[in-house]
């Protein structure tokens, strides 16, 4: 693989690795940095690139391996959504993009619930948009087995949900109804 | 009827075989304002896809900061490497040469020593007078530290003095008829 090839279709893959790597370290900077090793990694390998059908799926599996090393490394649970929590009840409700603000949140904490490959695979699929294959690829599973994950894992962030917010809420909501009857 | 469509994709959504065209279908639908209220749950499932995919967009380009790294990277492997595989081999021949040379040449000595110990001296006679010569040297050596044990006599001479403590010991003997005295006074008692 030539520099210029190497430039045009390797490059430009580091906004959605970056991405992938925050979501899952939790540190911006912490992600750059793993991103900026894949890319080195990525570029002394570029003779042998060739013989991979997606550079795409690797770059995301050595990706993923490395943050799971660094994370091992820290042994520490990423603050972000313990902060989240704190902002979502404080805010209150009365501005629309605030209350979005909320669910988004409350997925989040949600799907962070998830065991390992459940979590990775279903954000694989929701957030970044990538076919069975290519997360079979990423992940070394077959495809049967990330449907079954993907299955559970949304079913699994539903149900988190509706225990957590919804069922509170209508209750809430009988007790309102039963104090005014 | 639009609903009935919501429902399905959303089921096939949960048993994990939609498409991802399905998917963005209903991910269109949820941006809506207005939705059903049993699926209140699944919008914000779906605006959470939504937001982190608009974080995708929003993350910074990095790549000219990458390239500038991989570059920076490339001059300091270039060099590096190959003064360090060299260097090495170097250091390993020589490390080669070296034990091949000691070896050897601790094996010659080792023969060496035997060779001497087997021909000194041409006849045995010369031989005798030589060993005895060194052996009446080293005893008198030995005679000469024990000059310095001679004053150990001296302690013995001490010693006899003291056997006089013996005859205290007769007298105490000839004192022993006063324990009569003793039954005595039990009697008297």
């Amino acid at each position: 693989m030539t520099e210029l090839e190497f430039k045009h279709n390797i490059l430009p893959l580091n906004k959605k690795l970056l991405s992938f790597a925050n979501r899952f370290v939790g540190d911006f900077d912490e992600a750059k940095d793993v991103v900026q090793e894949i890319f080195i990694k990525l570029w002394s390998m570029r003779e042998t690139l060739e013989k991979y059908n997606s550079v795409e799926a690797l770059a995301m599996r050595m990706t993923r391996n490395l943050c799971l090393d660094k994370l091992k490394l820290k042994k520490t649970i990423p603050i972000g959504d313990g902060v989240e929590i704190g902002k979502e009840e404080q805010s209150d409700f009365g501005e629309k993009y605030k209350e979005q603000e909320k669910f988004v949140a409350r997925v989040k904490t949600a799907i962070d619930t998830l065991p390992e490959p459940q979590k990775t695979i279903m954000q694989l699929r929701d957030i970044d948009g990538y076919d069975y294959d290519e997360i079979a690829q990423i992940m070394k599973l077959n495809v049967n087995l990330l449907r079954v994950n993907v299955s559970r894992a949304r079913k699994k962030v539903k149900a988190f949900l509706m225990k957590k917010y919804y069922d509170y809420e209508i209750e809430k909501n009988t007790n309102f109804i039963r104090e005014i009857l | 009827m639009k609903l009935k469509k919501i429902q399905t994709l959303l089921e096939k959504y949960y048993n994990g075989q939609s498409s991802l065209e399905e998917e963005e279908e209903l991910k269109k639908y949820f941006d809506n304002e207005n939705i059903d209220s049993r699926f209140i749950v699944d919008r914000d499932i779906f605006l959470y896809k939504r937001e982190l995919q608009n974080d995708i967009a929003e993350t910074p380009d990095l790549s000219d900061q990458i390239w500038a790294q991989i570059k920076n990277s490339k001059e300091q492997t270039n060099k590096k490497p190959r003064l360090n595989y060299l260097i090495l081999k170097i250091a390993a021949g020589i490390v080669i040469i070296l034990s091949i040379y000691f070896f050897t040449k601790n094996q010659s000595i080792i023969k060496k020593t035997e060779i001497q110990f087997a021909d000194t001296y041409d006849s045995p006679s010369e031989a005798y007078e030589k060993t005895k010569k060194t052996l009446l040297y080293v005893s008198q050596l030995l005679n000469k530290g024990t000059k310095h044990l001679e004053s150990i006599q001296k302690l013995e001479t001490g010693v006899d003095k003291l056997n006089s403590i013996a005859s205290f010991n007769r007298g105490i003997e000839k004192l022993e008829p006063i324990t009569k005295y003793n039954i005595a006074d039990k009697y008297i008692k």
